[in-house]
């Protein structure tokens, strides 16, 4: 009898052991220990146990940021509708932070996600991004709220949502000339007016300026290569600056690797035949 | 208590702690083996047991250990490319004891931003085991074929693994039965010159060729690069962005808005071609299969094999004759059938590496960075593929004879229509078995085509815009990581390093949305034109 009351004892105590060194670990993870792991419902459950035990604004401010993140970037879930509500939070309850317009940032880029499965999202999404650019203009998110303006016009590709991708894209240009994204608005543009406007006037001077202005990626300096090659070839007849590009696009692939190098080859060829004919 | 009950009370327990201790000793003494102290281990996990790779790959191992005393490469081979190897790989990676080099798996995928490292800081800089020869000032990624361009990763920008090995699909022939039946063992160039060939190894009574198309995969593949000689033109109508490139959603709008139909005259000089030659190949070869075929072949019942650069050294070692290889020929200006519409040949210049090898985070980044650079050298890619008889993935490196035939051809293009869905890519192997075993006409062929691609594309090319747009929200996570550093960003030249990286995000999410809102936006145009 007296045995087993010290093994029940020990077994309690080992119990009582387990529970608070298991708390207690739970409580020291890093906050985005789970999202680095890509565990995003344990992250926001952690979040939720630590807000309830967190008074200082800070702290708090700080776990519902990253119970946001773990709510938006849960993509399997889509818990969407659950960021927006705690952006809206964050906002609620700190309306004078400055990191408010990325939260309005945010709460449109949960609605343009949200958006392929709903369409009636979209409008949503443009009330958010607008308020993000309209109510804090200097914020380092307005440029990129007025990009994702634009480019969610043409959320469904038609002729009539790419004349208005366009025009607010045009907006942009001159609204933040300076902005780090202009390379990227002229690509788009070059996009739109190539593939549903039919404008190759305007096609290729905004490839032309998106390539000036320093396109990084290899597949896109590689689209707009071919892209002012072939309309320069056979929308505008300009051999002389189809050329240009065409030999652009050779230079840039060492490796031969592009799917149209020995196409452009060909047509470099034939071009060249062509003028040396004229002469 | 007597000795006897006291031994018979404890025995059980005394063996089981001497068992639990020997374990322990034994855990132990295995780590200490692989991983001695001030050593650095580095483990491969790879699925390849064909013929050969393992003992090339135990030799380069050899000789970089042996070169590098400081650090210890051993490999681990599981075998089952699929499930088995995924199974276990997971499981390592999960339980936080991965292997520090894995052969890249299309399961990985999801494991990639966290538990690999991204490869750009490393494949930018020439590998420094190539200082030797012409490849020393190319950066790593170019001295592959193809530019390692099938090993970036779109969605987190970046480069996860190292490519080793090319396959490539050709006809192993016979050059004795070519001799036998034409007086010579040259290898067709053209469409016209391979059927004439064939038709004189029918008169001494052999099977030409030997296809396998009980899968109706090669019919597929023979098409593919029969229309790609004649499809260039088609490209561009179709082609609205004018990319030259025709994505799922440029297709969809040509065919549904009626700017392009089946019954184009390429397509059915494609098909003509396709037929003309499949009387060449036997009788049944819808039903032969991959068990069959090679079999075939090496019994010298056919005189041509088409099959794939990795059965190298099978053939190699069964074959009992003189073994060439010669890839599929060229159509050209002269053809009867579609010379008219010749545009160039068809090409693998942006042909896939195989066996790629990814590296996962840990104390050894650098070490397995080091060891791949090494194993990719030119000279130690040519002594890798040798054992196994493949085909070398980094440019200039010597091929086996017996698979010469079977380097890259960097010339021309692989054209793709975009019509690709999961249901047409079945159907189509379906329709074609039926149409070269002249169950269906021509005509009735290409119906077939555009019935099963208007009934399956849509549904199927949505699935496929949401499974890219989900891939494009993770981009969004990067992107958030990125604006978070760029936050806590003190010097000028972080935050100019990070906002150049999140242009480049921004043009990856902007660009890569562009195909799943054009698909979104002619499905809506469909539904509107059928209402």
């Amino acid at each position: 009898m007296k045995n087993n009351g010290l093994i029940k004892m020990k077994t309690l105590f080992v119990i009582i052991t387990l529970l608070v060194t298991t708390n207690l670990w739970a409580e020291s993870v890093d906050l985005k220990y789970y999202r680095s792991k890509e565990l995003y419902n344990q992250g926001a459950a952690h979040c939720q146990k630590l807000l309830l035990k967190t008074t200082d604004k800070q702290k708090r401010k700080e776990i519902l940021i990253e119970l946001a993140a773990c709510y938006h970037f849960n993509t399997r879930d889509q818990t969407y509708q659950e960021a927006v509500e705690t952006y809206q939070q964050l906002i609620k309850e700190y309306p004078s932070d400055p990191l408010c317009a990325r939260f309005y940032f945010y709460i449109g880029r949960c609605y343009d996600a949200f958006s392929r499965n709903r369409p009636q999202d979209i409008d949503k999404a443009h009330k958010a991004y607008r308020a993000c650019f309209e109510k804090y203009p200097e914020s380092q998110w307005a440029d990129q709220a007025y990009l994702w303006l634009a480019n969610s016009y043409i959320f469904k590709s038609s002729i009539k949502n790419a004349k208005m991708s366009a025009e607010t894209f045009e907006g942009f240009l001159k609204r933040y000339p300076k902005s780090m994204l202009v390379g990227i608005a002229h690509s788009q543009l070059s996009e739109l007016y190539c593939a549903w406007l039919k404008d190759y006037v305007a096609t290729v001077k905004h490839s032309e300026a998106a390539l000036a202005w320093g396109i990084e990626n290899v597949n896109l300096r590689r689209l707009h290569l071919y892209r002012l090659g072939y309309v320069y070839q056979y929308k505008l007849n300009n051999i002389p600056k189809s050329l240009q590009w065409y030999k652009q696009l050779i230079t840039e692939s060492p490796t031969q690797s592009d799917p149209n190098y020995f196409v452009v080859v060909k047509r470099v060829r034939e071009l060249e035949a062509e003028l040396e004919g004229a002469k | 208590m007597s000795s006897f009950s006291i031994i018979k009370k404890y025995l059980g327990l005394s063996l089981l702690a001497i068992g639990f201790i020997y374990c322990i000793f034994v855990h132990f003494e295995t780590v200490r083996k692989l991983k001695p102290a001030g050593r650095s281990d580095i483990l491969i996990a790879h699925w390849q047991g064909e013929r050969g790779c393992e003992e090339a790959l135990q030799g380069i191992i050899d000789e970089y250990n042996e070169l590098n005393p400081e650090t210890h490469v051993r490999q681990q081979v599981i075998i089952g490319m699929g499930s088995s190897y995924l199974r276990w790989c997971v499981t390592q990676i999960i339980g936080g004891d991965p292997p520090d080099i894995m052969e890249y798996h299309q399961g990985f995928r999801s494991y990639l931003s966290n538990y690999f490292i991204g490869l750009e800081k490393y494949v930018n800089a020439p590998n420094p085991y190539n200082k030797e020869n012409e490849l020393k000032d190319t950066p790593w990624k170019d001295t592959f074929y193809g530019g390692m361009f099938a090993n970036f990763e779109s969605e987190l920008m970046d480069y996860y693994s190292i490519p080793n090995t090319l396959y490539t699909q050709r006809f192993y022939y016979n050059k004795e039965i070519f001799r036998r039946a034409t007086g010579s063992d040259k290898a067709p160039q053209t469409m016209v010159e391979f059927n004439e060939i064939c038709n004189k190894i029918k008169n001494i009574g052999v099977m030409p060729v030997v296809i396998e198309n009980a899968k109706g995969v090669t019919a597929v593949y023979l098409f593919n690069a029969l229309l790609s000689q004649i499809g260039w033109t088609i490209e561009n109508e179709i082609d609205y962005n004018h990319d030259g490139l025709n994505q799922a959603g440029e297709f969809m709008r040509a065919f549904f808005l009626d700017d392009y139909q089946l019954s184009s005259p390429q397509f059915n000089a494609a098909l003509d071609l396709l037929f003309e030659f499949s009387r060449n190949w036997g009788d049944g070869f819808n039903a032969i299969d991959n068990t069959i075929a090679p079999f075939l072949f090496i019994q010298q019942k056919g005189a041509c094999y088409f099959g794939g650069s990795w059965l190298g050294r099978q053939m190699l070692d069964s074959c009992d004759f003189e073994l060439g290889s010669f890839p599929l020929p060229l159509i050209t200006e002269n053809d009867p059938i579609a010379g008219q519409y010749y545009d160039g040949p068809w090409g693998e210049n942006t042909k896939g590496v195989g066996m790629s090898l990814a590296i996962s985070r840990g104390p050894s980044e650098d070490a397995a960075a080091d060891f791949l650079r090494f194993l990719t050298s030119k000279k130690n890619n040519t002594l890798f593929n040798k054992g196994p008889v493949w085909v070398p993935g980094v440019r200039g490196s010597e091929v086996h004879p017996a698979v010469e035939g079977f380097k890259p051809l960097i010339r021309g293009k692989m054209v793709s229509l975009g019509m690709n869905s999961s249901s047409y890519n079945t159907e189509i192997k379906r329709i074609l078995q039926n149409f070269l075993g002249e169950t269906y006409s021509k005509s009735q062929t290409i119906e077939e085509m555009a019935r099963v691609y208007s009934e399956s594309s849509v549904k199927d090319n949505l699935r496929g815009a949401r499974y890219a747009w989900r891939r494009l929200l993770k981009v969004e996570e990067v992107r958030h990581r990125t604006e978070d550093d760029l936050l806590n960003a003190d010097g000028a030249q972080d935050q100019a390093q990070l906002r150049a990286r999140l242009v480049n995000i921004y043009e990856t999410q902007v660009f890569g949305a562009n195909s799943v809102f054009d698909i979104m936006g002619v499905a809506q145009q469909k539904e509107n034109k059928r209402d």
